[in-house]
């Protein structure tokens, strides 16, 4: 990994949510974690940016929280995507790589 | 194409010093061109455009030039040494992070070709 971890912001970090909960219904310390995998360590999400992020998506239905008991034996919630949430999600994708490739152009002058 | 999109926070700062690293020009000049560059998909607000500037200069990042033009001064921009060397580091940033979210969503590594 090249330099330290960028903080991801919040309409970039959405995306990711509903992108790993595609995958399969997670805990919110399973989501950071698979951020970080995914992106090798380029990425870091911080706790105090996530959990209010999850919040918000379920309050907007776009994501399902189920209370179930995790291999510790504590309690704690497990996300899913509802089918709101999926259209969701092709919708970002398609908004980041609109917006990435429209920086690219600038930053690098690509055609 | 959908229609233009307002810039995310940040990203703004690497524009506007790339813009202005590419020749000395003006701050709504600046806006135009990255208008353009992005095939019109990114809009710098004039309520973005100004604190963006305002924010560049106090940081050393610019340096403003009144230049006569006909009977009117304008005031072009031009990046200073620390302003070349944090456009580096900001492009360095950029294709890091959009290289680590694009390496997220598009896992299959085919991605449509950006339009």
């Amino acid at each position: 990994m090249r330099g330290k971890a960028i903080d991801i912001v919040q309409g970039t970090l959405n995306m990711l949510i509903f992108q790993i909960l595609a995958e399969k219904p997670l805990h919110g310390w399973g989501i950071r974690t698979r951020i970080h995998e995914l992106s090798k360590n380029a990425l870091q999400v911080q706790v105090g940016t996530l959990y209010p992020a999850l919040n918000r998506l379920k309050s907007r239905g776009l994501i399902s929280a189920h209370r179930v008991r995790t291999a510790t034996g504590r309690m704690g919630k497990r996300y899913t995507l509802t089918r709101a949430g999926r259209a969701q999600l092709s919708q970002e994708i398609a908004h980041w790589d609109r917006l990435s490739a429209a920086v690219d152009r600038v930053a690098h002058g690509v055609k | 194409m959908g229609k233009a999109t307002d810039i995310v926070h940040g990203t703004i700062e690497l524009l506007m010093l790339k813009t202005i690293g590419m020749e000395p020009i003006q701050g709504w000049g600046a806006a135009k061109r990255i208008h353009e560059l992005s095939h019109q998909v990114i809009r710098v607000r004039e309520g973005s455009l100004h604190p963006a500037l305002v924010r560049l200069h106090a940081l050393g990042l610019i340096r403003p030039h009144l230049v006569k033009s006909g009977n009117r001064m304008k005031r072009l921009y031009t990046l200073t040494n620390a302003g070349r060397a944090q456009l580096r580091k900001e492009l360095a940033r950029w294709d890091r992070l959009s290289d680590a979210v694009d390496a997220i969503v598009h896992p299959e590594g085919v991605k449509v070709d950006k339009v």
